[in-house]
C-alpha cells in the first residue's frame, strides 16, 4: 500500500455516554512512521477515542479510517496491534495457544503462523514460558505477552494505551528501546500516557485532550514551548 | 471470484474452536452433566422397581433427563459465552482483528452448539447403556429424538446469546426455560380461550411438539428422511431467526 494513504484520520469524532459528552469534535491524523503521543488526564477521553478507533464503541458524528477504510470496516484492522491499558487475556490459555487463536483470525497459513509464534514470542522475550498458562505470569510477563499478540503479523500501526503504567524502570526502558524499533520500522504508534518524560522521549506529535476537547495538537516541539510558556 | 473466502471460513472455525474450549473449561456445564448422569442413574434404578418393560421406563425417563440438561446447558452456555467476555473485555483483542461483529457472534454460537452437540453424545451413550442394563436396545428412533432435542437446543442457545446482550445471566437463562416452557405448550395454550395471547404465542415461539417424536421413539417408529430434514429445517430457521435478531443488536453494541 501506498505510504501517502495515513495509518489513522481521525476527522471531527465525538461521543457520549448517554447525555454526558465523553469526546467533542476531535480531529487528528497519524502519518506513516510517526510517534503519535495522546496525553490527558483521567477521564480525558483517551481510552474512549481508542475504542472509537477500533471499532468497540461507534461515534455519533465524524469518521475515523485506518489506511484509507473506515474503521467501521472489519478488514481496515487488517494491519493494526493493539495493547489495551490491562491484560484482558485468558488467563487459563497457554500464550501459544492463544497466539495461535489470534493468528487464525488475521488468516496465517498453519506454518507461517508458528514460525510468527516464535518470532513475536523471542522479540518480546517469552520463549521459554510460550507454552505455559499465562495465569502463571507476573505483572511483566502479562504486558510482554499483550505486546506479543499486538506485533503478530507486523502491523503498520500500533495503539498503545497506557503502555507504560505499572512498569519498573527497566521494563520502561525496554519499552521505549522497542518503540524506538519500531519507529525505525517505520511503523506508526498511537500510545497514550501520563507521564511527560515519556511523550518528550518518544512522541513527534502530541495532542493533549482535555475532558473530551482537543486542547493541543502539534509537534513535540511546539508541545515544549507552550510548556514553556505555562500551558503545560 | 471466490465461491468460499478460505480465511472468513477459519476465523469462523477458530472463533467456535476458541467457544467451544471455553466451554469444556466451565465448571458450572460440569455440574449440570453431571446432575445429569446422576438422574439417568436414578431413572435406571427406578426401572428396576417396575416389573416388565424396565426398557420403556428408562427410556422415557433418560428422554426426559437428557433433553431438560441440554436445555440447560444451551441456555446457561448462552447466557454466559458472549456476556462473560464483553464484561471481563476478553473480546477486545479479537475484535481487535479483521473480524466482523456477524462474524464473531454467528461463530460463538456454533462453538456452543458444537459443544451441546458434545454432551448430547455423552448423555446418549449413558442411555444407550442404561437401556442395555435394562434389556432394550437402542433405536434408529431415539437417535433421531436425541437429534431432535439439539435442533431445538441450538434454538435456546441462539435465544439465550441474544438475551444476555442486555439482561443479567441468571434472568436470561430463566427468560430462555420459560419460552422453552411456552413452545411446549402450544397444545393446552390452543385449548385455553386466551384469544390474541394465544395467537401472538404461536406466533413468536417455535412449536415445541415439531422436536418431540412421543410414542414414535417406544414403537420404534422413526420418521422419515424427508420428515426429519422437514424439523431439522424448521429448526434451524428459528435458530437463525433469533441469531439474525441477535446480531442486530450486537452489530452496534458499545462495549464497555
Amino acid at each position: 500500500m501506498s505510504e501517502r494513504v495515513l495509518p489513522l484520520s481521525v476527522q471531527d469524532v465525538s461521543f457520549s455516554f448517554g447525555n454526558k459528552p465523553a469526546l467533542r469534535g476531535v480531529s487528528f491524523d497519524v502519518n506513516p512512521g510517526e510517534v503519535f503521543a495522546l496525553i490527558g488526564h483521567n477521564g480525558a477521553g483517551k481510552t474512549t477515542l481508542f475504542h472509537l478507533i477500533l471499532g468497540y464503541k461507534f461515534a455519533r458524528r465524524g469518521r475515523i479510517s485506518l489506511f484509507g477504510k473506515t474503521a467501521l470496516d472489519a478488514s481496515s484492522r487488517r494491519d493494526l496491534g493493539y495493547v489495551p491499558e490491562r491484560a484482558y487475556l485468558p488467563m487459563e490459555q497457554s500464550l501459544h495457544s492463544y497466539l495461535k487463536y489470534l493468528g487464525d483470525l488475521q488468516n496465517f497459513d498453519s506454518g507461517g503462523l508458528n514460525d510468527e509464534i516464535e518470532r513475536v514470542a523471542s522479540e518480546v522475550g517469552l520463549q521459554a514460558v510460550v507454552r505455559q498458562p499465562m495465569r502463571s505470569f507476573s505483572k511483566g510477563m502479562l504486558q510482554k505477552a499483550m505486546l506479543a499478540q499486538a506485533l503478530l503479523g507486523n502491523p503498520r500501526l500500533l495503539i498503545l494505551d497506557e503502555p507504560m503504567s505499572g512498569l519498573d524502570p527497566d521494563a520502561r526502558a525496554q519499552l521505549r528501546d522497542r518503540i524506538f524499533r519500531w519507529k525505525e520500522q517505520r511503523k506508526s504508534i498511537l500510545f497514550s500516557t501520563h507521564a511527560l518524560e515519556d511523550v518528550e522521549h518518544l512522541a513527534d506529535r502530541i495532542l493533549v485532550l482535555d475532558q473530551g476537547m482537543q486542547s493541543f495538537l502539534g509537534s513535540k516541539g511546539e508541545w515544549m514551548e507552550t510548556a514553556k510558556g505555562g500551558g503545560r | 471470484m471466490k465461491l468460499v473466502n478460505r480465511g472468513l471460513v477459519r476465523a469462523h472455525a477458530a472463533i467456535a474452536r476458541q467457544t467451544f474450549r471455553d466451554l469444556l473449561r466451565e465448571r458450572l456445564l460440569y455440574n449440570v452433566f453431571f446432575v445429569a448422569l446422576f438422574l439417568l442413574f436414578f431413572g435406571y434404578l427406578a426401572a428396576l422397581l417396575v416389573f416388565g418393560h424396565q426398557d420403556r421406563v428408562m427410556l422415557d425417563f433418560g428422554v426426559m433427563i437428557d433433553a431438560f440438561s441440554i436445555y440447560l446447558v444451551a441456555a446457561s452456555a448462552g447466557a454466559r459465552m458472549l456476556r462473560k467476555e464483553i464484561d471481563d473485555r476478553t473480546a477486545y483483542l479479537p475484535l481487535s482483528r479483521p473480524v466482523s461483529r456477524p462474524c464473531y457472534y454467528f461463530s460463538k454460537w456454533c462453538g456452543i452448539v458444537g459443544f451441546l452437540g458434545l454432551n448430547l453424545a455423552l448423555l446418549t451413550a449413558v442411555l444407550c447403556l442404561g437401556l442395555q442394563l435394562t434389556g432394550g436396545h437402542p433405536t434408529w428412533a431415539l437417535f433421531q429424538q436425541m437429534a431432535l432435542i439439539w435442533v431445538e437446543a441450538w434454538i435456546v442457545a441462539a435465544l439465550s446469546l441474544w438475551l444476555s446482550l442486555f439482561l443479567r445471566q441468571g434472568i436470561t437463562i430463566m427468560v430462555s426455560l420459560a419460552f422453552l416452557f411456552l413452545s411446549h405448550n402450544h397444545g393446552p395454550l390452543a385449548l385455553m380461550n386466551l384469544g390474541w395471547i394465544k395467537k401472538a404465542l404461536g406466533v413468536l415461539t417455535p412449536d415445541g411438539r415439531w422436536f418431540l417424536l412421543d410414542t414414535r421413539v417406544y414403537y420404534e417408529m422413526p420418521l422419515h428422511w424427508g420428515g426429519l430434514a422437514q424439523r431439522f429445517g424448521y429448526g434451524l430457521l428459528w435458530a437463525i431467526f433469533f441469531i439474525l435478531i441477535g446480531n442486530a443488536f450486537f452489530y452496534r453494541k458499545n462495549l464497555q
